[in-house]
């Protein structure tokens, strides 16, 4: 028993050392990057001639676009995760406050970039990442259907009712039941509001418009179009997008990465430069902005050429040009957006001119639950008055900000 | 022997990793790994534990996987652990002392990179100043020379001010800056050791100066902003302002222009106590919907347990009469739907469901003339819905078990029944039935179980929705599992662990009672078998 005990430590002081040596760094610089396959494709197709060029790795991990932003605060901190991650910029909020990111900053180059994309990338005053795309909705409309796009939402409903009357398609606008963020055009068209915006252009928190007056005004004028049977209910995503492209609605408002979609399915559409405005010669419903870039994390071993990856790779303008081919998405570098001749894009660009970066605040989840459970009610539920809808709402939204949970 | 050096390399292993986790805060993790490998030396080493040695791998990967994370989920139900608070403190404290600031009057410079032609592990810096400083600098390991003072050899400034080469160094090229900029530059401590020259942080390739800490920490709990002045607490694992140059008069710490100062991230999680279980007991928007989510879980387990045992059992008993023809092949084909995925069915179902272009609702509408039922958007329907999916996924099982039951069950005192007169239905209400739920009790009472945190086909079907009202995080066909995840994940900062662990201790409480007292109950059936 002894005589085994003692030969056990032996052979325990023997393996340690060789068990630890497992650690051991390796020499040449590597950066580990988290994409989403999209993105994957492209760093990987033009990362060899910038590993040649620099004399570093570039170790390319392909992820789902969502386990990007979940796992990185699980591998983060372990020191087990990426210097640079590809990812969108509403996970700002959430990532910012586990500190999980490293700020960056791009001087004069900044200009150089779409700027609702490096606002939507700026978080308390510091930029997060080097922006590589925007996107937003626009209202797409059957050119078999409507001939001029409608300008206001009274327009679109009169359009709709002639449509149905005239039995040439089953619906005129259509509308998913619930969905907060393609309903924040609709919203702000009638001057409604999520979050106000405070002197230095960001949002402020503690101004919630959900309940403002517009806002209200355009939950009703949804309410009353499907109360007098012009928007079917029960209508998902997919259910909406279909009854478009087969040609059954004419009018919706989706975004880029359905286009592809319908020039597939041979639907004649166009996309209206401006979504329609809340009264005649107002100003033009305001989507969303989304913006996608390339971040550093706070847990990298190699932050400097992070850094250095992001301004001397990311934004260059070939770079944002192949992720656009990848990805359809509008590039945020101004001299490779300057390139592209789709009128796709360009009509969804002149729509998201007046758009909005999505806000960031960590406070979201909590926001889009309520605000989208107030829209689905009055859709669903015709009885529901949207001005106690929307009220209820932005009181809850108040007291998750103010932290009373 | 060959048994010693395995076990010698498992203790090997074990050392390292638990040195690896104990800095990393990881304490309970470590502990346990380290009581395993003691159980596993002890099984093989201590004679007595002989039998041991066979369930030992078992027993190491129950401890690890099972009970370890037991463990740590009633762990994180006493602690914040949450979006903000999601780090240990090492890992807060590094992030922290990571940040560096440049003091206002600090000089800027844009750099450029010489190396020794002696030594190559020893580099200098060109400073040209961008802000600050009136004249370029050259900088070295521990000491900066001003440029006029630099012996420049044959060398001239080019139009940007930088020397076209260095006696004894060579310039860097550009292409091999980046793989040295972390390993190399920023290890060495350029310029007077009083005042570092550094790489900026967030622009490394254009800009150096003399960046500093941003936040040191006097003690343990205490953070201090060398930029601001402004002292930081640790309260509940958050650094909240405590002291700094602007105080308002209600004591609050406040920035130069009177704004009150916010707390500093990231902060780390703590232990605090009963807070998680307080929330849940004081907050009316959250226990509110708590009676009516309970009560719908209760329903649909049970609806489930009882359509699904009901339809299986059915299946069960004409499979199981000799005359039907062709029973093993139906058997078969009736256990396709069990052999599909769940979460496959749940989406065919979803589609099928569909109020506007699924396939049982446009035919509802061109048969009976009638728009057909919200199997969405409707308190009721979805309920429905849910049900008819369950029916759908839980079936097979039910035959699968009660086929087997029937089979078990003594052809000879259904002779005796038929002997004393007893009809169909009475055989099957005084002898079939209750010798079958002797064998299918206990089984009904795990499905009751599962289905009671059945996530994937309520989450799936509609997301917990149709919502009840826009002040609740609950819809009407939540059950306890799904609004837990609603509440943890959206309903308020961010992702909540701490608080969610704490619904599912309440959940595993509720299960465990309500199982006590069903096998209590089933020992009432056990009496029955024993006395036919």
């Amino acid at each position: 028993m002894k005589k085994r005990l003692t030969l056990l430590l032996v052979a325990v002081m023997v393996m340690v050392p060789f068990a630890s040596t497992i650690q051991a760094q390796e020499e040449a610089p590597a950066l580990t990057i988290w994409a989403d396959e999209t993105r994957a494709v492209v760093i990987e197709d033009l990362g060899a001639a910038f590993e040649e060029e620099y004399g570093v790795t570039l170790n390319v991990q392909q992820l789902a676009f969502g386990d990007i932003r979940d796992q990185l605060r699980i591998a983060g901190p372990a020191g087990e995760g990426p210097d640079v991650i590809v990812g969108a910029h509403d996970w700002l909020g959430e990532l910012v406050l586990n500190g999980l990111l490293s700020p960056i900053d791009l001087g004069d180059a900044a200009a150089d970039f779409s700027e609702v994309a490096i606002n939507a990338f700026t978080y308390d005053g510091d930029l997060y990442g080097v922006p590589y795309a925007t996107e937003n909705i626009a209202f797409f409309y059957n050119t078999d259907l409507v001939e001029t796009p409608p300008a206001t939402w009274a327009e679109v409903r009169s359009l709709s009712e002639e449509i149905m009357d005239s039995g040439a398609a089953d619906y005129g606008y259509i509308r998913q039941e619930g969905d907060p963020y393609h309903f924040f055009p609709i919203q702000t068209a009638f001057g409604g509001y999520v979050f106000g915006i405070d002197a230095e252009g960001s949002y402020d928190p503690s101004d919630v418009g959900i309940d403002a007056p517009g806002s209200i005004a355009a939950l009703q004028w949804v309410q009353d179009m499907v109360k007098d049977g012009l928007i079917p209910t029960g209508l998902d995503g997919v259910a909406a997008e279909t009854l478009f492209m087969d040609g059954n609605a004419a009018m919706y408002i989706t975004g880029p990465w359905n286009i592809q979609n319908f020039l597939d399915a041979g639907l004649n559409f166009a996309i209206a430069p401006a979504i329609p405005a809340g009264e005649e010669g107002g100003e033009p419903g305001k989507p969303f902005i989304g913006a996608q870039a390339f971040m550093v994390s706070a847990f990298s071993e190699n932050p400097l050429l992070a850094q250095a990856f992001l301004t001397e790779f990311v934004a260059r303008e070939d770079v944002q040009l192949s992720l656009y081919e990848e990805g359809n998405r509008a590039p945020a570098l101004l001299s490779a957006l300057e390139q592209l001749e789709d009128p796709y894009l360009a009509a969804l660009a002149e729509a998201g001119a007046v758009g909005l970066p999505m806000p960031a605040i960590p406070e979201m989840s909590a926001v889009w639950t309520s605000w989208g459970d107030a829209v689905t009610l009055a859709m669903q539920d015709t009885s529901q008055s949207p001005a106690e809808l929307f009220t209820t709402a932005a009181d809850t939204i108040r007291s998750t900000i103010a932290g009373e949970e | 022997m060959l048994r010693l050096i395995a076990l010698a390399v498992i203790d090997a292993f074990t050392i390292w990793f638990v040195a690896q986790l104990v800095p990393e805060g990881e304490v309970i993790l470590a502990i346990l790994v380290a009581a395993v490998a003691l159980l596993i030396n002890a099984a093989f080493l201590v004679e007595g534990m002989y039998p041991y040695r066979w369930f030992s791998p078992g027993l190491a990967l129950l401890i690890l996987f099972i009970v370890f994370p037991t463990i740590f989920t009633v762990y994180v139900a006493f602690t914040n652990y949450r979006d903000g608070n999601l780090l240990t403190k090492p890992q807060a404290r590094d992030v922290l002392e990571d940040q560096l600031y440049l003091p206002p009057d600090a000089p800027t410079y844009s750099w450029t990179a010489f190396r020794s032609t002696d030594d190559p592990s020893d580099y200098a810096l060109w400073l040209v100043p961008i802000q600050g400083a009136d004249q370029p600098v050259l900088a070295t390991e521990g000491e900066s020379i001003p440029a006029d003072e630099v012996d420049l050899g044959d060398n001239t400034l080019d139009e940007d001010g930088i020397p076209t080469g260095l006696p004894g160094y060579e310039q860097v090229a550009r292409g091999q800056l980046l793989a040295i900029l972390d390993s190399v530059l920023s290890q060495i401590e350029f310029g007077d050791p009083d005042a570092v020259i550094k790489l900026s942080p967030r622009r490394p390739l254009q800009e150096a100066g003399v960046f500093r800490q941003k936040y040191s920490f006097p003690d343990d709990d205490t953070l201090f902003d060398n930029e601001t002045g402004v002292t930081y607490e640790a309260v509940k694992g958050t650094y909240t302002p405590v002291d700094g140059p602007y105080v308002n008069d209600e004591g609050q710490v406040t920035d130069a222009e009177g704004n009150p100062l916010p707390v500093v991230r990231p902060g780390f999680y703590v232990v605090t106590g009963l807070d998680n279980i307080k929330r849940l007991i004081n907050n009316d928007r959250i226990r509110g919907p708590f009676v009516r989510v309970f009560l719908w879980t209760i329903a649909h387990a049970v609806f489930t347990v009882f359509v699904t045992f009901s339809l299986g059992l059915f299946l069960a008993i004409v499979l199981n009469a000799k005359f039907m023809p062709g029973r093993a092949v139906m058997r078969t084909a009736l256990l396709v739907p069990y052999a599909i995925p769940a979460f496959i069915s749940v989406l065919i179902w979803k589609g099928l469901l569909n109020e506007q272009l699924g396939i049982v609702n446009k035919t509802i509408s061109s048969v009976l003339g009638v728009s057909g039922p919200g199997w969405t958007s409707s308190a009721m329907w979805v309920k429905v819905g849910i049900l008819m999916v369950q029916l759908w996924l839980g079936f097979p099982y039910m035959l699968l078990i009660c086929t087997g039951a029937l089979q078990s069950i003594p052809n000879d005192i259904y002779e005796a029944a038929r002997v004393d007169g007893a009809s169909v239905l009475q055989q099957f209400r005084h002898l079939t039935l209750p010798l079958l739920l002797v064998a299918v009790g206990p089984l009904l009472i795990a499905s009751f179980a599962f289905n009671f945190n059945n996530f994937t086909v309520v989450e799936l079907f509609n997301k917990g929705g149709p919502p009840i009202a826009p002040d609740t995080a609950a819809g009407h066909s939540d059950i306890l599992i799904t609004y837990t995840y609603d509440l943890a994940f959206g309903s308020g900062r961010g992702a909540d662990y701490g608080f969610a662990s704490t619904i599912t201790i309440v959940i595993f409480l509720m299960v465990a009672t309500i199982t006590f007292f069903n096998f209590r109950f089933t020992q009432s059936w056990e009496e029955i078998s024993e006395n036919v």
